[in-house]
């Protein structure tokens, strides 16, 4: 089966050091894989590397075969880390979730009954059509990553790029989360979660990618996630 | 058209652009960057004159002031996305530095022998007396602009300022769009500053965004009320100067516009005080 994903000898800098280093990996259709690693290993920068988000030194990222990023956009959803985002800019729940409707839409277009409908149908699954209306600063950490994750449903992707979505949110937040994203795995879509809680990983992910800077270990999740591996990861035993 | 209703035609339009610009960089927490092309637009004036040899064609100086606007936007795009340098360091160098060549050109211009300099000195605190009717159409003709343009690509714009990096991967080049905002900012500034003067051009882009930002939370409500506070306070400020010979236009602009503010926070916090108990 062609990978949905072929990252091959990818490496990226910031300024002169190097955070992502000769990076191969070839991802399959329909699995949740979580990339986990220490505070600076590069696993936002993996994600924002596929998606032309920070330049590379070298290396090449395909999708869905051997196309490039700029041919499959709208097959792609990408979630950003929530620290990126000014929670108090002016605008209301439903116009972010229609944003994800903007590369299907291009320029000059804007959102239309068809999206909007769409849009409610988003929120419903993330458990907020009644907060449609809200401004996003009246929203908590945990109603804000939902609405995100709304958005990136209303991209109607194959392949979702996510950083950090469960960061910042509660217990009953994580699980409605998790089962959304499950329910994208059953329907055959692809998700790359970039994960910072080791426990939660295990039950979360179907394969694990470890990686400080290089790649540790790539496999099913019970493989990837053994103490020695973690201890060559983080520096410290887990058990 | 009588001089006063040009000159006040001329400080609602300019007061208008002003609050629709200001709204975005208000958004991209660069409030400072009004400050900075009001001053980097100095050098750019001066260099104009000098260059069509002493020449005080309102669209001679234009063109200076917008390369000298434009100049300082780039440098400051360059020293923020290429350098260690901090946006709010890069602000203070762009700003202090610009207007000092500004001040050192202006100074060789005054001790030039019969040269007429005395309509320069009037981009430091702006008259709206001195507008001609180029200056109108001139205003008249980027408020048209700034408001087609934010019209048409205002979810681009959005996304841009709100999530730059979801706005990349969506195919909307983040970039190019906030460089857009920034020159429709230096667009209004170039022409504001001969009414409201280069020192001060800058509260005229913040003040009438900053009320309006109190008073909505939603996008466009705010563009709208910002770009109506702008137009009425531009537009009474240069009325009061007109009947007040001598207060400069720039400073009284300003002043409704800070009374406007005052009002709006005064009534904000009674609102949030009303809310809390």
């Amino acid at each position: 089966m062609n990978p949905v994903l072929k990252i091959t000898n990818l490496s990226v800098r910031y300024q002169s050091s190097p955070v992502l280093w000769k990076i191969n990996v070839d991802i399959t259709r329909g699995k949740i894989i979580g990339v986990i690693g220490p505070n600076g290993s590069g696993k936002s920068t993996l994600l924002k590397a596929c998606l032309n988000l920070v330049p590379r030194i070298t290396g090449d990222v395909r999708f869905f075969g051997n196309k490039s990023f700029e041919e499959t956009r709208k097959q792609i959803a990408y979630l950003p880390q929530r620290e990126s985002i000014d929670w108090d800019f002016p605008v209301r729940v439903l116009d972010v979730v229609l944003m994800g409707a903007y590369s299907r839409l291009g320029l000059f277009r804007n959102p239309g009954a068809t999206e909007k409908t769409f849009a409610m149908e988003c929120l419903d699954r993330v458990g907020l059509k009644d907060f449609s209306k809200r401004h996003i600063s009246e929203l908590s950490g945990g109603q804000q990553q939902r609405v995100f994750l709304a958005r990136a449903l209303m991209t109607k992707a194959e392949l979702y790029f996510l950083d950090e979505p469960f960061s910042a949110v509660d217990v009953v937040t994580e699980s409605m989360i998790l089962s959304v994203l499950k329910q994208l795995r059953d329907d055959g879509k692809t998700l790359l979660i970039s994960h910072h809680d080791l426990n939660s990983v295990r039950e979360s992910t179907d394969e694990v990618i470890l990686i400080n800077k290089e790649i540790l270990s790539f496999g099913a999740t019970s493989e990837v996630m053994s103490n020695l591996n973690l201890q060559k990861a983080y520096g410290k035993s887990f058990t | 058209m009588t001089l006063l209703f040009e000159s006040l035609l001329a400080c609602l339009l300019l007061g208008f652009t002003c609050g629709l610009s200001g709204s975005f960089l208000i958004l991209r927490r660069q409030a400072l960057a009004g400050d900075m092309i009001g001053h980097s637009v100095l050098p750019g004036i001066c260099t104009a004159f000098i260059a069509s040899q002493f020449s005080l064609n309102p669209l001679v100086l234009l063109a200076g002031a917008f390369f000298g606007a434009i100049a300082a936007t780039l440098l400051q795009e360059y020293l923020t996305r290429s350098s260690k340098i901090k946006p709010e360091m890069a602000l203070a160098i762009n700003l202090t530095g610009f207007y000092a060549i500004g001040l050192g050109l202006l100074t060789w211009i005054q001790k030039q022998p019969g040269v007429q300099q005395a309509h320069l000195e009037s981009y430091l605190l702006g008259q709206a007396a001195t507008l001609s009717r180029t200056d109108l159409f001139s205003i008249l003709s980027s408020a048209v602009l700034c408001l087609f343009l934010i019209v048409i690509f205002f979810k681009e714009l959005r996304v841009s300022v709100f999530d730059p990096l979801f706005a990349k991967s969506s195919g909307v080049s983040a970039a190019k769009f906030q460089f857009l905002l920034s020159s429709l900012v230096a667009v209004s500034v170039v022409v504001s500053i001969k009414a409201v003067g280069l020192i001060l051009v800058s509260a005229l882009l913040i003040i009438p965004a900053s009320t309006a930002s109190l008073l909505s939370k939603d996008l466009s409500t705010r563009l709208i009320l910002a770009s109506i506070l702008g137009a009425l306070s531009a537009s009474a400020g240069a009325y009061i100067s007109f009947i007040k010979s001598n207060i400069p236009t720039g400073p009284a602009i300003i002043l409704v516009s800070t009374f406007c503010f005052i009002t709006a926070a005064t009534f904000y916090k009674l609102k949030q005080d009303q809310q809390s108990t």
